[in-house]
């Protein structure tokens, strides 16, 4: 089967719901497709109050920021076809492949791409990483929020940015114990307020220490518990500084890459944008990639958080929609003005200054790249 | 220290501009704002029906506290995303209380003994809630007022219901010999698809693989069912630690479709016209 669209969405998380209310308000047929059997990506799982200001729903709780996304999408008649992997681009004008369910194919022939495919986490490997009850941070999220099943009884958490803190509370949340957040840094990764409750619910961060092994259960069918040690100014292990720390579940929680084969595919130029990720689409200020109508949105452009994914999302979808002549330059312009100004906002302060920078450097290289190719 | 221990302490409290002041607490209930870091966020000022809470602009400013305006209603404490936001009442000559965020199960009851917390979790004293709030508007916040005994009133920040969440008084154990001999990280899976270890992907650099690619050729890490996803990152570090590079100059490996696991209908079942045409690749 064929189909021909205005947009194409790949990824019904924040940005790639907010690109796709922004691009049907203009009027563009839009279609949105996700891998997943439920639309909102993380939001879901995002059981806390968010920060920023109200334009950015400060004080909601993220699952509430996703149903209200939904909403908008089904009063706008966005057609969202789930279970649906985008698992490939062929650019020659043959179009997208989907695969419906895994297995029935699809094309599709869009006229632009928003990909917002968000990213992955990392891998932590270590002795016994592979052992049942190491989980990664997204996958507890998933377990204990939105499927309500206990992942263990008591918890260590690897990470202390916002997601490993974050992750720790709503573990508490959900009646487990928290052992500890071990973080090789010197200092914390995520917000103080985050650390802050905690600690006050009696949690020990270990900073300056790393993860050395998991400790298998007897026939190896779980754990039992953790070794953990100090690390010097290399991070490097300190013989002699080992501890153990009993637990049945280890969390990982160190940080997130851009999933980015699909851009990849589309032969997107990329650079390298530090802690936005180490391999991210080139963009300019319209999240536009070297590819001509091809767009990305979310931590697929760089990992960042929640809020800046919806702004961004929101940019695809208006530049998107003006360049299919949906509106006017002037009327754009404002639009994306405004969603700017708001993304601003997001990235100040010293948690988000260094994402303001890495992402002017990554616009700025763009205009670059541009500036050749019409050389 | 709130960037290496994860609270602030006493002292640090009352060096920000939420703090407003021993002397005030000691007049009337009061708001203390335990916001020490300029992130955009700013509800709190919005919360504030007597305008006692001014974040203004740039967004990323600390919340000033009016203490002439605040009238120590308690709005912010639930709205605050950071629950950051407490009501300290010193007030009373035998007693202070505490008024504070709490979103665990079971919810207090009015009357309840409950354990005092300090900043860090520890059990400081017993306290007797004395208000709970539940209302709509805090949005699954429950707002607890808690009687502490004097003196405690900037000392308690969280509470306990049934004993669980207290920090443990425990020393740490030491692992034993048999235990730290595991740690041993040759003989540990990077690769779980395929089965590959640490020491066969450093083989392969040693003999001269360079990049992720190249590893991937040798051994097929990436060849799985989580394409790479898993232990491209991990490779990539022990390839630059090998090879004493940062890992972001490692070439990663190339990305192509199926980008996800898919049976092979997805491909048979598309209604497509074979192409005579070649494409150059990129290796």
């Amino acid at each position: 089967m064929n189909k021909e669209v205005e947009i194409l969405v790949v990824g019904a998380g924040p940005a790639g719901l907010s690109a796709a209310i922004e691009a049907a308000r203009y009027g563009a047929d839009v279609l949105v497709v996700d891998e997943n059997s439920k639309p909102g990506g993380q939001l879901f799982k995002q059981i806390h109050k968010f920060f920023g200001s109200r334009r950015h729903h400060a004080g909601v709780r993220g699952v509430d920021i996703g149903n209200e996304l939904l909403d908008e999408v089904e009063k706008l008649g966005v057609e969202v076809m789930l279970n649906t992997v985008a698992y490939g681009i062929y650019p020659n004008d043959e179009g997208v492949a989907l695969a419906v369910d895994g297995e029935t194919g699809m094309i599709v022939h869009p006229q632009k791409i928003i990909m917002a495919t968000g990213a992955s986490e990392n891998p932590l490997a270590f002795p016994g990483w592979t052992l049942p009850g190491v989980v990664g941070a997204g996958a507890i999220q998933t377990m204990i929020n939105v499927n309500r099943v206990p992942v263990g009884e008591r918890v260590l958490m690897i990470g202390s940015g916002n997601v490993g803190l974050i992750v720790s509370y709503q573990l508490l949340q959900s009646g487990a114990e928290v052992a500890g957040i071990v973080e090789a840094a010197p200092q914390l990764g995520g917000y103080g307020v985050h650390s802050a409750k905690v600690r006050r619910a009696g949690v020990p961060i270990f900073t300056g220490h790393t993860v050395l092994e998991a400790v298998p259960n007897e026939d190896k069918s779980g754990i039992v518990g953790a070794v953990i040690a100090e690390v010097d100014d290399k991070f490097q292990p300190v013989k002699g500084t080992e501890q153990f720390i009993a637990c049945d579940c280890i969390g990982i929680a160190v940080g997130l890459t851009p999933d980015i084969a699909l851009p990849a595919m589309a032969h997107v130029e990329f650079i390298n944008a530090g802690r936005l990720g180490s391999q991210v689409p080139m963009h300019d200020r319209d999240m536009m990639t070297t590819q001509d109508g091809i767009y990305v949105a979310g931590d697929a452009s760089g990992v960042e958080e929640a809020s800046s994914a919806i702004e961004e999302g929101k940019l695809a979808g208006i530049a998107a929609a003006q360049s299919l002549g949906k509106i006017s330059e002037a009327e754009a312009a404002e639009a994306k003005a405004k969603v700017w100004e708001s993304l601003n906002q997001l990235r100040t302060g010293p948690f988000g200054a260094g994402r303001a920078q890495a992402k002017e450097q990554i616009i700025r290289q763009m205009e670059d790249w541009k500036v050749k190719q019409h050389a | 220290m709130l960037e290496r221990d994860g609270f602030l302490d006493i002292d640090e409290v009352k060096d920000i501009p939420g703090f407003p002041g021993m002397e005030v607490l000691s007049q009337k209930k009061c708001v203390v704002i335990e916001c020490a870091q300029n992130i955009p966020c700013n509800p709190c000022e919005a919360l504030c029906p007597h305008h006692a809470i001014t974040v203004g602009e740039p967004i990323t400013n600390l919340p000033v506290v009016d203490k002439d305006k605040c009238v120590g209603c308690g709005l912010c404490v639930a709205g605050c995303p950071g629950q950051a936001i407490f009501l300290v009442d010193q007030t009373a000559e035998d007693f202070d209380t505490v008024t504070l965020p709490y979103e665990y199960y079971p919810l207090p009851e009015k009357g309840q003994e409950v354990y005092g917390l300090s900043r860090d979790g520890r059990f400081l004293t017993k306290g007797e809630v004395i208000r709970m709030v539940m209302s709509k508007v805090n949005d699954r916040t429950a707002v607890v007022e808690v009687k502490v005994p004097k003196g405690f009133g900037m000392q308690v920040r969280g509470i306990s219901v049934d004993g669980k969440r207290i920090a443990s008084e425990e020393a740490l154990q030491k692992p034993s010999d048999a235990v730290l001999a595991e740690a041993n990280e040759d003989n540990m899976y990077v690769c779980r698809c395929e089965e590959i270890t640490k020491a066969e992907v450093i083989e392969a650099v040693r003999n001269g693989a360079t990049s992720v690619n190249e590893v991937k050729r040798v051994l097929r890490p990436g060849m799985g069912l989580c394409q790479g996803r898993n232990c491209h990152k991990t490779i990539e570090r022990i390839i630059a630690q090998e090879l004493h590079v940062p890992p972001a100059q490692v070439p990663q490996a190339t990305k192509r479709g199926p980008v996800r696991p898919v049976k092979v209908t997805a491909y048979t079942s598309l209604d497509v016209q074979a192409s005579e045409q070649f494409y150059e690749h990129d290796w």
